[in-house]
């Protein structure tokens, strides 16, 4: 069984708890506007250019054998995907890694013998593997696989979720997992579709069920100024959370920009230029006003 | 428990932090005033008198605020001068110091004119570098200064060896009449017809001499503080004044009583071994256990509180920072940064295996947080059952970015030091010395930091007959030309012929050092702290200590392993490249061989957990290792070999052509143990685990790790929490020594941009921590460069 991972992250401390090795899986059927991983988004490989580490040598232009590689504009170089056979002959003629495949097949004892590599990280701090994406359950035969054979090794699971998934594949996968990272990321429908492409009701019937299965959650929230983190949507998310006894933390991510030069190096619009990162004191005064409305609910920032 | 600081040593270190170094000829006048006295006498009398001449008419001071005394040269942060080991580089470059980019010094023209014309004319043809050079045979010599060199044992030719851990217990309770004691009942038990007992009755006089002048000298400063005291018009002050005034009378002389005494004792051990010798990396055995006994009974009987004891040890901290220390250009750039290498050991084992962290042991990192400076390089040592609390408290002061303290791993070090001959209760009492080195107090003689090797330019004349590449000269011997190569191994064998031939005639050149020492270095007061040297009648740089190495410490195993790789795996096995060009690609520095330079990007590099890779670093470790112990150095004792480079993989690097691992023409090579600068790929816990494969345990004279981390991840608790995993886990999986720098490069490149504002950013450096902006521009851009583990 294969999977296309896009990356493989040890030392992670922030995506679940203890040390944390997070396998990165590509193709997500959401396509929200801040998303900081936007190589995540298809399926299968994809070639980046990076344009400060082109030489302009052409390699890539003379090795395409369907010229889909051209001159952009007087300088760097453009793909033309609808042209493009996802050959990588361009990639492997690259002399200075300007051009980079994203993602790559990997079979389950691949990803095992990888992640079983930091497994004395593990033990000593409860930490594990996380899978996150793109969406994980996306891939569906995969990730349960993955998952049965990390459980079967004693290696924690934890998966980053969307929650836009559908109730078979949870229902197969769902006790391999020991910890849900389950994003909210809106609680209206109009706008989760609008921001997202996507409407949110799947989603929050998936948490009541998993709730209701009694798996361990924690709530995910990216803070995007000026779409999510108006009082009105975080208290209704609060309320949600409150409501279901698995929820064990709300993980509150602020909005950062550090994924805007990937839209360039995929030729992708990046639609939120205007927005900006949330300073640290509209941060400090929701949290206090979260502990003020919602004292029983464990609320953490996590940073990046 | 909060952590206050008191306004006495808040002061003292702004006080100490802004002192400008300066060069101080006084001692350099008095021992050669002496000398000229005893020309003819037996050399360790004439070293025992000289250092009585010293201690009975150099300028002593106590500052205002201090409550722990002894000073090395006549004003603070002064470097006193010591022509018996060489004069020439300091004549060469006494009128840089305050020019020079690194290590700057004051030389003002008085003592210009004192050092060039009352001290030097004297000792031409009578130094240690002068005699050593005699010794070395013309082959090793040659085979030693090529324009760019595989080794370089300069630190004992142009400095004293320091380097070793001296015996701190038995000074503090038994004081030095104890020690003279000793000394006169074998004097009586000389049997003089016993030829060995001439030469035996010099050494024993010469110690006696040494220790009645050491007392002397403590009185100097209890009378110095009661002139003070009467002066005094804060009442406070004077009381202070007259307490130093009775614990200088009582110590060293005597025993001590009070924790006071002893950490009085424990400074001046430490300060007059300095003094006697211009050695560095001179290292303390367990403060913290030490002064215990005597902290314990003073607060149980509520003589003490922790307040007091803080202070006492915060301003001991402090004169740890005021000891000053010279080298030439070339040596202050290997370790660069006013790096003395005072290493004070706390935390650890006691003699049957238990953890030892007591009370002291919490205050030093207390201390540590509040004074905050290069001095003394701190070492903590870790074991199994080191309490998390404490490791907590380490792990919390390290991400706030010092670079200090450094850990160490007893469950580690302690069986490797059995391996080496010691006895259980010995190798349980270790401490470090210098960077990463083991010893034990009075034990060993260490001879750490000897020499340093250079593994890379090995490979370099492997891939090339023995021609080094910068230079064209034929250095090495002829191992054979590139086209004979037609399988990996061998290269492998060129290599190791290579590493076989310039090993050996290092040990020979260390060996030609070591004997100008023993002729024309003697040290007395040295010897005193030595257990074994009464009983074996013998000045512990003849051999008298009970454990006597020389160590020298290979540089570079990661350039040496990823270039074997990239040979291994291109050239080899995928057959992608032939060794011809690749060779043509080094001698390009890669210009023009952009397709080939990423390829080997693209090799599997040491540091990312990868076994076949990780697996030749490990071979690079040990055959350097077996190399290095066949050989018996000149004091009855082995050679032993480590695997760190203090500084010096900055300036080695420039020694260097292209290697095949990308890395171009003399850039710095691999810091210690740790990967290539950039090539690890994969975060914290892939260095982790392919540092830990290397056979720590015979390098035994230690391997260096360091980390750097952005403080970043470092900010909550729970990723403290998991930092301590990290350290626990190297140490479980065997690892040696770990150090980290917790410092976000933007931050590194503020503090170039304006030093002025970042005086106090203290980073890790090697085995030692300096100011940043005192560093060589070099170090600081490779300090930078070495990847910072971020997570996101």
């Amino acid at each position: 069984m294969k999977g296309i991972v896009f990356n493989i992250q040890k030392y992670s401390v922030q995506d679940g708890p203890g040390i944390r090795t997070i396998v990165f899986l590509k193709g997500c059927p959401l396509r929200c506007k801040w998303c900081s991983n936007p190589e995540s988004g298809e399926f299968c490989p994809q070639i980046i250019f990076q344009r400060k580490l082109c030489l302009d040598c052409r390699s890539c232009i003379v090795s395409c054998p369907v010229k889909a590689v051209a001159d952009d504009r007087g300088y760097g170089k453009v793909i033309h995907k609808e042209l493009c056979l996802n050959c990588g002959s361009c990639v492997e003629n690259c002399p200075s890694g300007a051009l980079k495949r994203i993602g790559r097949e990997m079979t389950v004892e691949e990803v095992i013998s990888e992640v079983e590599k930091d497994s004395i990280f593990y033990r000593k701090t409860g930490g594990g593997v996380t899978l996150s994406g793109g969406e994980p359950f996306a891939q569906a035969e995969f990730v349960e696989e993955l998952l049965g054979q990390l459980k079967e090794n004693r290696i924690r699971t934890a998966v980053e979720t969307s929650g836009y998934v559908s109730r078979q594949v949870l229902e197969r996968c769902k006790d391999k997992v020991d910890l849900f990272l389950y994003d909210i990321k809106h609680m209206d429908e109009k706008v989760h579709k609008a921001y997202t492409g996507v409407s949110n009701r799947r989603i929050l019937d998936n948490l009541k069920y998993l709730n209701s299965c009694g798996k361990k959650i924690w709530i995910r929230i990216p803070l995007i100024p000026r779409i999510n983190m108006e009082w009105d949507n975080i208290r209704r998310t609060f309320k949600l959370a409150e409501g279901f006894a698995c929820v064990e933390r709300v993980e509150l991510l602020p909005y950062h920009r550090y994924g805007v030069g990937k839209y360039e190096q995929l030729s992708m619009d990046y639609e939120l230029k205007h927005i900006k990162a949330p300073m640290e004191e509209e941060l400090k005064s929701l949290l206090k006003m979260i502990g003020e409305h919602f004292p029983q609910v464990k609320c953490i920032i996590r940073y990046h | 428990m909060g952590n206050v600081q008191s306004l006495r040593t808040k002061k003292l270190r702004q006080w100490i932090r802004d002192v400008i170094p300066q060069i101080c000829p006084e001692r350099a006048v008095l021992i050669t005033e002496s000398f000229k006295q005893t020309e003819g006498e037996p050399m360790p009398l004439r070293r025992a008198k000289a250092m009585e001449h010293i201690l009975s008419n150099m300028t002593i001071w106590i500052h205002e605020g201090e409550l722990i005394v002894g000073n090395m040269a006549s004003m603070p942060r002064s470097a006193p001068v010591f022509p018996e080991t060489t004069t020439n580089w300091v004549k060469e470059e006494l009128h840089t110091f305050w020019e020079r980019p690194v290590d700057k010094f004051f030389v003002t023209d008085e003592t210009y004119r004192i050092l060039m014309e009352q001290v030097f004319p004297y000792w031409e043809g009578k130094t240690i570098e002068e005699l050593a050079m005699e010794y070395v045979p013309t082959d090793s010599r040659q085979a030693w200064l090529a324009s760019h060199r595989v080794f370089n044992p300069m630190l004992y030719l142009q400095n004293g060896v320091g380097h070793m851990i001296a015996n701190y217990h038995t000074p503090v309770t038994c004081g030095f009449n104890g020690i003279i004691k000793q000394y006169e009942d074998a004097l009586t038990e000389l049997d003089m017809a016993e030829p060995d007992s001439i030469e035996k009755r010099i050494f024993y006089e010469s110690v006696i001499r040494t220790c009645k002048a050491v007392i002397e000298f403590a009185h100097r400063y209890s009378e110095l503080a009661l002139e003070l005291s009467q002066e005094e018009e804060d009442e406070n002050r004077r009381k202070e004044l007259m307490k130093i005034a009775d614990v200088c009378k009582r110590v060293p002389g005597e025993p001590a009583r009070t924790f006071w005494e002893a950490t009085q004792t424990f400074w001046f051990v430490q300060m007059l071994i300095q003094l006697e010798t211009d050695g560095t990396g001179v290292s303390t055995e367990r403060y913290d256990e030490i002064v215990y006994p005597y902290y314990k009974r003073e607060v149980e009987a509520g003589e003490l509180t922790d307040e007091s004891a803080q202070e006492l040890i915060e301003c001991l901290w402090i004169k740890f920072f005021e000891t000053m220390n010279v080298y030439n250009l070339e040596n202050a750039t290997y370790f660069s940064g006013y790096s003395l290498g005072q290493i004070l050991t706390i935390g650890g084992v006691d003699k049957y295996g238990r953890d030892d962290t007591n009370e002291v042991t919490y205050l030093c990192m207390k201390a540590e947080e509040n004074i905050n400076l290069p001095q003394p390089n701190l070492a903590v040592r870790i074991n199994r059952n080191t309490p998390d609390k404490f490791l907590h408290i380490v792990c919390r002061h390290i991400s706030k970015g010092s670079g200090k303290p450094h850990l160490f791993n007893d469950d580690v070090i302690i069986p490797s030091l059995l391996a080496d001959g010691l006895d259980m209760e010995e190798a349980r009492r270790y401490t470090a010395i210098g960077c990463v080195e083991p010893g034990v107090g009075g034990k060993i003689d260490a001879w750490a930091n000897a020499s340093m090797f250079n593994l890379v330019k090995c490979l370099e004349l492997a891939l090339n007959d023995g021609v080094c590449v910068l230079s064209g000269e034929q250095m090495g011997p002829k191992t054979g030309k590139l086209s004979n190569f037609d399988t990996y191994e061998k290269i492998l064998k060129a290599y190791e012929e290579q590493v076989e031939y310039f090993v050996s005639h290092m040990t020979i050149c260390v060996n030609a050092i070591d004997i100008a020492h023993q002729k024309l270095m003697p040290l007395p007061f040295l010897s005193a702290l030595f257990d074994d040297c009464v009983k074996k009648g013998k000045d512990v740089s003849q051999g008298g200590a009970k454990y006597n190495f020389s160590a020298p410490q290979g540089v570079g195993v990661a350039d040496v392993a990823d270039s074997l790789m990239v040979l291994k795996q291109l050239v080899f096995e995928e057959k992608r490249y032939t060794l011809a060009e690749i060779k043509d690609a080094m001698q390009a520095d890669f210009e023009g061989f952009p397709i080939l330079h990423r390829d080997i990007q693209a090799v599997p590099k040491y540091g990312n957990d990868c076994d076949e890779v990780d697996e030749i670093a490990v071979y690079v470790g040990r055959q350097y290792c077996d190399e290095v112990v066949k050989y018996a150095n000149a004091r009855g004792g082995s050679f032993k070999p480590g695997l760190y480079p203090v500084s010096a993989n900055v300036p080695m690097g420039m020694d260097v052509g292209a290697m095949p691992n990308g890395r171009k023409s003399r850039q710095p090579l691999a810091d210690g143990v740790s990967p290539s600068a950039g090539a690890d790929m994969k975060g914290p816990t892939a260095v982790i685990k392919s540092v830990a494969k290397l056979d720590h345990m015979k390098a035994s004279n230690g391997t260096l790790l360091n980390q750097k981390f952005n403080p970043d991840i470092l900010k909550t608790d729970e990723q403290l929490e998991e930092f301590m995993a990290l350290v626990r886990a190297y140490f479980e999986l065997g690892g040696w020594h770990i150090q980290f720098n917790v410092v976000a490069a933007e931050t590194l490149r503020e503090a170039q941009k304006h030093p002025e504002e970042f005086k106090n950013l203290l980073v890790r450096v090697a085995g030692y921590s300096a100011f940043f902006v005192d560093l060589d521009i070099s170090l600081q851009e490779n300090i930078i460069e070495r990847t910072e583990q971020k997570t996101f």
